[in-house]
């Protein structure tokens, strides 16, 4: 899962920008309104977490923007907790809303059940063959063993699991696992896909030459 | 609220009163003027009869009265000539008329020489007046009122009357009297009600508002349907006073949320900095990264109470200051020296035009006025410019100018910028640190010298600030 955090108070930024990292989502930074835009518009992000109080372009301006092109869902920070600006943000387009100061827990679920809504899934677990993932907690269990998944091949296998049936090429599992700072080598990917395959069963994740991969 | 205590029933007391006092003062005199009337009438009535009954006596003889009217004088006096009454007059003292007069005569001597028929029995003799007084003479026995004279011979002539019927009368006019004046009072009481209550009406609604207003609900107003009079005035002014106690209310809230909101940020960057420090073990270059942004939340926290504190204690006025004879112009020397340094770095030229510009005042806020005023210009000046400093006297006050030539300040800013919180760049905040608060402590340092700091600008070619304060 990538995404894009548009916040211009520098630490809030790198201490967000880290612990999503650690949760294992691809993150790009932005520090101002109109770069955030610009990215959020060119990038396939899964989530966007964008404050409202930004330079250049405040955070309402670039929602409204974005809204003309794509449904990208959006979470949206502030300092300002009055309802009228809630309201002002639900209105104008924003998925959900947090105010600052925030609980970094709470931010994370939100951005989940963000991402798990957008995608079309109700449930926070998801169960194929013997393999059950659970999205909440962000663990893998086959046959009642749990399984110890890196933050990556998670990544990998929520991203796949959330697209179940569908073939996902590497483009596209690039664009949404790798963020712009990941030196993205080619095999890289396939080193991921052949370790998820070891601790989940060879016929878990099916490659379709010149297509993808898919788990079925 | 008891009787006795509200304004209405006590108006309503003293104006009955007052109407009580009116009618029945006019009542005595209106029924005092009806019985002197009587008496007077009376009097004229009996003169006019004991004139005729003299006439009579005087014209000397006449026809003997009829028997039984005019019974004749015992036998035993000596024969005086008779007493006669012309007939027509005898019907003036005919007993059968409710209003009839009676009359007796009486001889020098004190005998009885003729009585009417109507006379009561025991009639007794007036005393003769001090001499030379004979006529006009007039007594009261029970309810009959009598005139007498005496003829210069020296007998005695009385005319009397009952005054029943007066009395009667007189009785009767004291009860209608009295029965228009209950009708007055009514009439006057419920009209003093009526009265009152309209022009206490407005009390009315002023208490309620009030109340409303002490229970917190500050958007409420005083009504009246008619805003003239003096409890028309009073509401207006009440009105005003709500409306200011309503605005400061609302600004305070204001001020309190924008500080809150202030505060949020660096609040923000501690709690989630902390956060991800918990999360998992980290290396210590990491934790010192986390602490490092945790210190410098704090400052900026640190930082932002200052100024809070500040701002409160110049609302409170002129008692901190330290005021002492200060020169603007020397201030403004020193605030350049320290600035000299960043403005050659920025590549901006400090100008000074400096004449002695005496003031009473604190010096240290003043120096920190003036440094926050030209601390701002450098953050707005591009280099190549200029910023220049002025200080002068004008008429009695000492004036202190700092221009430069930055962009600019729109107008719909300029308004605005001595405001709390107000920043004109809405996101300037994360780079400067600062927290839109600057130019509002320097405003409460100049009102609270009894001056004011004032902004003039033209959109690209400069904005001057000016702090004018009174010499002494």
């Amino acid at each position: 899962m990538r995404i894009l955090i548009v916040e211009d108070e520098p630490d809030i930024l790198r201490g967000l920008a880290q612990v999503l990292r650690e949760e294992g989502y691809a993150v790009d930074v932005a520090e101002d309104g109109e770069t955030g835009l610009y990215k959020a518009k060119n990038t396939a992000y899964d989530a966007i977490v964008l404050d409202v109080m930004l330079p250049v372009l405040d955070g309402f301006t670039v929602l409204k923007k974005l809204r003309e092109t794509k449904a990208t869902p959006v979470l949206m920070l502030t300092a300002r907790a009055e309802s009228i600006d809630r309201v002002r943000g639900l209105n104008s387009g924003a998925d959900d809303y947090l105010a600052k100061p925030f609980d970094l827990d709470e931010l994370l679920a939100r951005l989940r059940a963000l991402i798990r809504r957008a995608l079309g899934h109700s449930t926070s677990s998801m169960s194929i063959g013997d393999v059950t993932i659970d999205f909440a907690a962000r663990r893998v269990r086959r046959a009642d063993a749990e399984i110890d998944v890196t933050a990556r091949e998670y990544a990998l296998l929520e991203y796949l699991a959330q697209q179940r049936g569908r073939v996902v090429s590497r483009t596209q599992l690039y664009e949404h696992l790798f963020d712009e700072c990941d030196d993205t080598l080619s095999n890289l990917l396939d080193v991921h896909v052949s370790n998820l395959r070891k601790k989940l069963g060879h016929e878990f994740i099916t490659t379709r030459r010149g297509h993808g991969y898919s788990i079925e | 609220m008891k009787a006795t205590h509200s304004l209405r029933w006590r108006m309503q007391i003293w104006h009955g009163l007052l109407l009580v006092a009116v009618l029945a003062g006019l009542g005595v005199a209106a029924y005092q003027h009806q019985w002197s009337n009587d008496l007077r009438r009376l009097d004229g009535d009996l003169n006019e009869r004991l004139a005729l009954l003299f006439d009579a006596l005087s014209r000397d003889g006449g026809r003997p009265p009829p028997p039984g009217q005019f019974p004749q004088p015992p036998p035993n006096r000596p024969r005086r000539p008779e007493f006669r009454l012309p007939s027509e007059q005898q019907a003036l003292f005919d007993p059968q008329n409710p209003k009839s007069s009676y009359f007796v005569v009486w001889r020098r001597d004190g005998s009885e020489w003729a009585r009417s028929a109507g006379a009561p029995a025991e009639i007794p003799l007036p005393a003769r007046p001090p001499q030379g007084k004979l006529g006009g003479l007039d007594r009261n026995r029970g309810l009959l009122h009598e005139v007498f004279r005496f003829t210069p011979p020296g007998d005695c002539i009385l005319v009397g009357r009952s005054m029943g019927p007066e009395m009667t009368a007189l009785r009767d006019y004291a009860a209608w009297l009295t029965g228009i004046a209950s009708a007055i009072l009514l009439l006057g009481l419920g009209g003093g009600w009526w009265i009152t209550t309209r022009a206490l009406r407005p009390l009315d609604a002023i208490t309620n508002t009030a109340g409303y207003i002490a229970e917190g609900r500050l958007a409420e107003r005083i009504h009246l349907t008619d805003d003239r009079g003096e409890l028309g005035q009073l509401a207006t002014v009440l009105n005003s006073t709500f409306a200011q106690l309503e605005a400061t209310f609302a600004q305070q809230a204001q001020f309190t949320a924008d500080a809150a909101h202030e505060l949020r940020t660096p609040v923000s960057v501690v709690i989630s900095q902390a956060q991800l420090g918990l999360r998992a073990e980290r290396s210590a270059e990491e934790y010192r990264g986390m602490l490092d942004a945790c210190l410098r939340a704090g400052r900026r926290m640190e930082k932002l109470t200052q100024s809070l504190l500040e701002l409160t204690r110049h609302d409170a006025g002129a008692a901190d200051l330290k005021s002492q004879p200060t020169d603007l112009a020397s201030l403004a020397r020193e605030s350049a020296e320290l600035l000299q340094p960043t403005a050659a770095e920025r590549q901006v030229r400090l100008d000074l035009d400096l004449a002695p510009a005496p003031c009473h005042a604190d010096p240290d806020r003043i120096a920190q006025v003036i440094l926050n005023l030209v601390n701002n210009a450098l953050e707005y000046t591009p280099a190549g410019g200029t910023i220049t400093i002025r200080a002068r006297r004008e008429n009695a006050d000492a004036i202190l100018a700092v221009s430069d030539t930055g962009p600019g300040i729109a107008p719909e800013d300029a308004a605005r910028i001595f405001d709390r919180f107000y920043r004109v760049d809405q996101s300037r905040n994360r780079r400067t640190g600062g927290a839109g608060l600057g130019l509002a402590i320097c405003q409460t340092i100049a009102s609270a010298h009894g001056g004011t700091l004032t902004l003039e600008s033209t959109v690209g070619s400069g904005s001057t600030f000016t702090l004018r304060l009174p010499e002494a």
